[in-house]
């Protein structure tokens, strides 16, 4: 997750994990302030991205050419 | 009992009802044709009869039965006797219609057969994944079942649908629907996939009856909703497969999750987080300010003052964007990152404190025992940064 590069691909149910293990983190409590900054904004950073996946997302139908 | 004169009707009635109310004649299947068809509520009556005989027949609860005079059909049931009426009856759980005798046993043979095979065994069933980023499709082209399930998925959870076309009756939809999901097993994309048909006679339903689907379901690696035909009907595809829903509409409401409800889930975790980093925030700085009473002149202790309340405002701010994340569950993106701004620790920069942070690994230099003398500190200001070397250190 620290590639931002990656963000494009990651895929929405990774996304929506990788926000719960920063939410159980946070609510541990066993972080420094600066750590807690950090996780927080990799929260906000997560929840944009599920946001925005879910709000764009649209169903499309592709077809399996070929064999069968 | 029979050397006795004379019987009370109630006797004779008991003597042949446990004559005839036996195991051999329990859960039978009996093939025939519909007459004296009636209903009356929920419940059946009617007579089943071939060229030979007739046999009264009752289904109690039958919702579902849309049966008509002179249909031919196979009901499951036990015989029983109706003593109050003198004479015996079928008891009907469970009818198929349509000439399908033959279809049938073949199909009770299969079932039974890859039963104690253990194909259907709940220790070999797959979960089904919570959030799928794409799902297979295998069913016709043509058919009303690929709509169903596009309306399903575009309503609660838009994703990719990866259709595997096939003929889902004749002679080659059993070796299609194999093919079908061989293929979409070689793909790495495809996190759970739906084998649906709409409804259609029972004897239309056969290619997913085939041991060849059956076997190919087991196989799959990927886990496999079946939604074949309407509610009352099965096929051995439905015990194989991982989850049986009773149509393509219901398949595709189990092969992905409720938007709606993660999203609700998403506006709870934000509005954790935001408590649980305004909770920290403000105690670190009252922290900050406590720590520092060298520095607090007389005429400083309501600048301190001043600062508590700003820090009951960040507080109160964040506060009022979990309401608004509650009361608007589609709220602006803008407004968290007002709060998170107010919240950085850049933010206490302009209250005329600085940051210190260790050149060599950008960590922050908050325990006297980060630092080593040489070492090369950043120090962040307001409007500016510098870079220092540190001379001496000591611990308080």
């Amino acid at each position: 997750m620290q590639d931002g590069g990656e963000e494009k691909e990651i895929k929405f149910g990774d996304a929506l994990k990788a926000l719960e293990r920063v939410v159980e983190e946070l609510e541990k409590g066993d972080l420094t302030l600066d750590e807690m900054l950090k996780k927080f904004e990799e929260g906000i950073r997560l929840f944009k991205i599920c946001r925005e996946k879910l709000e764009k997302a649209e169903a499309r139908i592709e077809e399996l050419s070929g064999e069968i | 009992m029979l050397k006795k004169k004379i019987f009370s009707v109630g006797e004779i009635a008991n003597f042949i009802k446990n004559l005839l109310e036996r195991d051999e004649l329990r859960n039978i299947w009996v093939e025939g044709e519909i007459s004296d068809y009636r209903k009356v509520g929920n419940n059946c009556y009617f007579s089943l009869k071939d060229e030979r005989a007739s046999i009264k027949c009752v289904m109690f609860n039958a919702e579902n039965a849309s049966l008509r005079e002179g249909m031919k059909v196979i009901v499951k049931g036990d015989v029983g006797v109706y003593e109050k009426r003198g004479y015996y009856q079928l008891y009907v759980r469970e009818i198929k219609i349509g000439g399908i005798g033959e279809i049938f046993i073949k199909f009770l043979e299969m079932k039974e057969k890859l039963e104690k095979e253990g194909l259907f065994d709940r220790r070999y069933k797959k979960a089904i994944p919570p959030i799928p980023s794409t799902v297979g499709v295998i069913t016709s082209k043509e058919g009303a079942a690929i709509h169903d399930i596009y309306n399903v998925i575009s309503r609660r959870f838009p994703l990719r649908i990866v259709l595997a076309p096939v003929r889902v009756q004749g002679e080659t939809a059993a070796d299609e629907i194999v093919r079908a999901i061989e293929a979409l097993n070689e793909r790495n994309d495809v996190d759970v996939i739906i084998l649906a048909r709409g409804g259609g006679r029972w004897e239309d339903l056969q290619a997913f009856n085939e041991e060849k689907v059956a076997r190919a379901i087991f196989r799959s690696r990927i886990p496999i909703i079946s939604g074949v035909g309407h509610e009352s009907d099965f096929t051995i595809a439905d015990f194989v497969a991982d989850v049986r829903a009773a149509t393509p509409s219901a398949a595709a409401e189990m092969a992905v999750p409720d938007g709606r409800e993660i999203m609700e889930w998403m506006d709870e975790a934000m509005e954790r987080m935001l408590s649980l980093v305004a909770r920290r925030v403000g105690r670190a700085m009252e922290t900050l300010e406590g720590m520092r009473p060298e520095r607090m002149m007389i005429h400083a202790v309501r600048e301190v003052e001043r600062k508590r309340e700003r820090c009951e405002g960040v507080v109160k701010e964040m506060e009022g964007v979990m309401n608004s994340l509650i009361a608007s569950r589609r709220h602006d993106m803008e407004v968290l990152h007002t709060a998170l701004e107010a919240m950085s620790p850049y933010r206490v920069l302009e209250r005329g404190y600085s940051i210190c942070i260790r050149e060599k690994d950008n960590k922050v230099f908050s325990s006297i025992g980060d630092a080593d003398i040489g070492d090369v500190l950043r120090v962040i200001v307001k409007d500016g940064e510098a870079k220092c070397r540190m001379e001496e250190k000591r611990r308080k």
